[in-house]
């Protein structure tokens, strides 16, 4: 379960709320999409979620672990994966599959098992032993959302996971978001695809100059806005307005 | 032309520190700042930067002047000259790899409607800016000495400022051009990085030609004829080199009194080359790119065997965390060519160096063991103890590992915090690696100077007193180093030579030298005082020192994980 409670972080000397007084929960078993267009606040509350930055005010709990007060459990709590792929590059994707595991202590067995698994539905066996360096951004993408789930974390934090992501890969990915939440637990992923977030989302919250302008499930949202058929024009909207 | 400017202000924006060169990496200018605290930082660097090379001048006075009382002002003027050729060779020569072999720019810029001869020329500016930065402040203030010495011309006095300023050309030329004609040649892909890293290292032993060098020079020690020996052999050492860089003699004429022409005629050699490289750039340069970037070596096909075997290693997180350190650190060209490779080249050379000087020595040590010490044994305890400390700080100044230990993470810093791991943790692992480094370039010279107070009849307390003020300035610098890189680390960069040379300070090593050196001046005040009590007085300064370097080594961890958590 992952609580936001009433989180601000102002720049550039308090002067500009990136985000503002944001509170949001997201349930186990559910599958949530944070939209919003540029520059509304996404990345800075995932980084706030994930410890890289600390919020003026509010808090972040995390299965009920506090990011800032708690943070070695917390970060156990949780896989993320940034919107850059292009980590760890001089190392093969083996070795950091493998660096991933050995820092969350994963056991040998599940470790094994886990990365077979993976890269067989993410067709990455072959390049096991290539560097991440070589690789193609969708490539590297899809070796970073290993190493996050890697040690089967009960959070899933994902910023912008299907930049680049050919369609099989996509769709793997949305087989194993859908495969987690079943399982009881939570995944949170930022997108600009809104087609995906419609049809994968159980919960939608939408971010426009760091206010969360709404929350709730498709259905909530096409009832508040019922001149919307689809996510899109609602997007359009409600971002128009604010 | 603007282009061409433009292109040399982006990269060499992209390719860090100007003034890493001269040991004053984080010495940039904050373009955030306004236009008068901008003004004030040129100032202040200007200031820095005058007073340095005053002190060079100053120095060379005195050197020079006596070269000149020897009639030796023109062996003085190749040496310098050829010295600093030198230098220009092994800075262009890191820089030359990391903008040219190893740049990730190069496809991207091939597809501007830019000739891609200006690109390789502009690449080619900012290896010479940068050498020309470091000869600039190197070379004026001694050449300047030497002509004031001489009494020399207004003639010998702007060829003074304008030499030090072309000689970084013919040793850049070199540089770029094999870089350019390797790119071209030799099919190696970027990524494979034990090989880039293994033709790094080739590159450079055949670029300082050391072997050679050293093999001279000990020629001329072991005739046994002094100081016409050593003169005679660095002559020899001077021809080779003028063989290689051809306009040597034309630098060193422009030097002389009436060498207006031999000025010219420099001036004419140098724009020689330029448009020589200018031209074969243009016909080579495209074609090498498209060769480096081409990959057609066998790839390893991995299966689920490969999971199983790699699965098998330590599980251990400080391990795993070491591991993936050291895999970066020596895969990575740049990083391994300016953090590891350095460090272990000065300390094999100077280690020789000091061999032999000890063996050439050795009966004339022998003879002064058998003296009786009496009250002078403390002063060699304590002037070994200073020559011991020296060393270390200069080992901890030189080795770049710890000073760049969070500049090199870069955009897998974020990734370091969200890790379940202490960031005190993962700091003490990055500044271990850094300090075996330290260690490694220290312990040969601490051993040899422990030898030699042995010999003297010293009292073999003086090894673990040696080995604990050693480790104390290592630890304590180290500790400084990553303090800063702490504190102000480059994390988005693009070229990794950027990050590389990231707080290249001499300075952070002056801290805890100055720490115990006033430990053992206090030492030393003591002893004056009660002559006879000398070792309890050591005995109480090393636990000072001890006790000192765990505080200070504590606060410096606090402040850094406090600084790493704001960033």
């Amino acid at each position: 379960m992952i609580e936001l409670n009433n989180l601000t972080k102002s720049y550039t000397g308090g002067q500009k709320k990136a985000v503002d007084n944001l509170s949001w929960k997201i349930n186990d078993g559910e599958i949530a999409g944070f939209i919003g267009p540029n520059g509304a606040g996404k990345s800075t509350t995932i980084k706030m979620m994930t410890g890289l930055v600390s919020p003026d005010s509010g808090s972040v709990a995390l299965n009920g672990f506090d990011i800032t007060k708690d943070a070695l459990r917390a970060k156990q709590q949780f896989a993320y994966v940034s919107d850059t792929p292009d980590n760890f590059l001089r190392l093969k994707v083996i070795e950091y599959l493998n660096f991933i595991a050995d820092i969350y202590q994963v056991s040998e067995e599940d470790r094994n098992s886990r990365i077979t698994d993976m890269a067989k539905r993410f067709d990455l066996m072959e390049v096991l032993e290539r560097p991440i360096m070589e690789f193609s951004h969708g490539m590297r993408q899809k070796v970073m959302i290993m190493g996050a789930l890697v040690h089967n974390p009960s959070i899933w934090i994902l910023d912008e996971p299907m930049v680049g992501l050919d369609p099989n890969a996509a769709f793997t990915l949305k087989e194993l978001m859908r495969e987690h939440a079943a399982a009881g637990n939570s995944v949170l992923f930022s997108t600009h695809v809104l087609e995906v977030a419609e049809k994968l989302c159980d919960h939608i919250g939408l971010i426009v100059s760091g206010q969360m302008v709404f929350q709730g499930t498709m259905e909530e949202l096409k009832g508040r806005y019922p001149k919307g058929t689809y996510l899109e024009t609602i997007f359009m909207e409600i971002t128009k307005n604010a | 032309m603007r282009k061409l400017f433009l292109l040399e202000r982006t990269m060499r924006k992209c390719s860090g520190s100007m003034f890493a060169n001269i040991g004053m990496g984080s010495i940039s200018v904050d373009q955030n700042l306004s236009k008068s605290q901008r003004i004030l930082q040129y100032i202040g660097i200007t200031l820095v930067a005058g007073a340095a090379m005053f002190f060079i001048g100053r120095f060379s006075m005195g050197i020079f002047g006596q070269f000149a009382a020897d009639g030796l002002h023109t062996l003085a003027y190749e040496a310098i000259c050829v010295g600093l050729m030198l230098i220009c060779l092994f800075l262009a020569t890191q820089k030359a790899l990391s903008l040219f072999f190893l740049s990730g720019d190069n496809e991207t810029l091939i597809h501007m409607p830019i000739r891609p001869g200006m690109i390789a020329f502009a690449k080619a500016l900012v290896i010479y800016r940068s050498c020309a930065i470091a000869t600039g402040m190197i070379g004026i203030p001694i050449l300047i000495a030497a002509q004031i010495c001489s009494g020399g011309t207004v003639i010998s006095f702007a060829a003074a400022v304008l030499v030090p300023l072309l000689l970084p050309v013919p040793p850049v030329f070199y540089v770029v051009l094999l870089s350019i004609v390797m790119m071209r040649y030799i099919q190696i892909g970027k990524t494979k990085e034990s090989r880039a890293s293994t033709i790094t290292v080739i590159f450079m032993l055949i670029m300082f030609l050391v072997p050679q060098l050293l093999n001279l020079l000990q020629k001329g020690v072991n005739t046994g004829g002094g100081v016409e020996a050593v003169v005679e052999s660095l002559g020899n050492v001077i021809r080779i080199f003028e063989y290689i860089f051809p306009t040597t003699f034309l630098t060193v004429g422009s030097l002389q009194e009436g060498g207006i022409l031999a000025l010219v005629l420099l001036l004419a050699a140098i724009l020689l080359i330029v448009a020589v490289y200018a031209w074969v750039a243009d016909k080579l340069f495209l074609k090498a790119i498209l060769q480096a970037g081409h990959h057609g070596s066998k790839q390893k096909v991995a299966d689920e065997k490969t999971i199983l075997r790699y699965g098998s290693a330590s599980h251990s997180v400080k391990k795993a965390y070491a591991r993936k350190e050291r895999q970066l650190l020596f895969r990575t060209p740049v990083f391994f060519l300016q953090s590891v490779l350095l460090t272990l080249i000065m300390t094999v050379l100077f280690a020789v160096l000091c061999v032999f000087l000890l063996v050439r020595m050795m009966s004339e040590i022998t003879e002064m063991g058998k003296m009786e010490l009496g009250s002078y044994e403390a002063y060699i305890w304590y002037g070994a103890l200073g020559v011991v400390l020296l060393i270390s700080a200069l080992a901890v100044a030189f080795t770049h590992v710890t000073s760049t230990c969070i500049s090199r993470e870069g955009k897998n810093f974020p990734y370091m915090k969200t890790m379940p791991v202490p960031m005190k943790t993962q700091l003490a692992v990055k500044s271990r690696i850094g300090l075996y480094m330290a260690i490694a370039g220290a312990l040969p010279f601490v051993i040899i100077i422990n030898y030699i107070c042995l010999m003297l009849s010293v009292s073999p307390l003086f090894i673990p007193v040696s080995l604990i003020a050693s480790m104390s300035v290592l630890v304590l610098g180290n500790d400084v180093q990553m303090y800063l890189d702490c504190s102000s680390p480059i994390l988005n960069w693009e070229n990794e030579y950027a990050a590389a040379t990231n707080n290249h300070l001499l300075g952070s090593a002056l801290g805890p030298l100055l720490f115990v050196a006033v430990l053992m001046g206090i030492g030393a005040g003591c002893y004056m005082i009660c002559k006879t009590l000398w070792l309890p007085v050591i005995a109480v300064v090393l636990v000072a020192a001890v006790a000192g370097s765990w505080m200070l080594h504590n606060w410096l961890y606090a402040k850094a994980v406090k600084n790493i958590e704001n960033l």
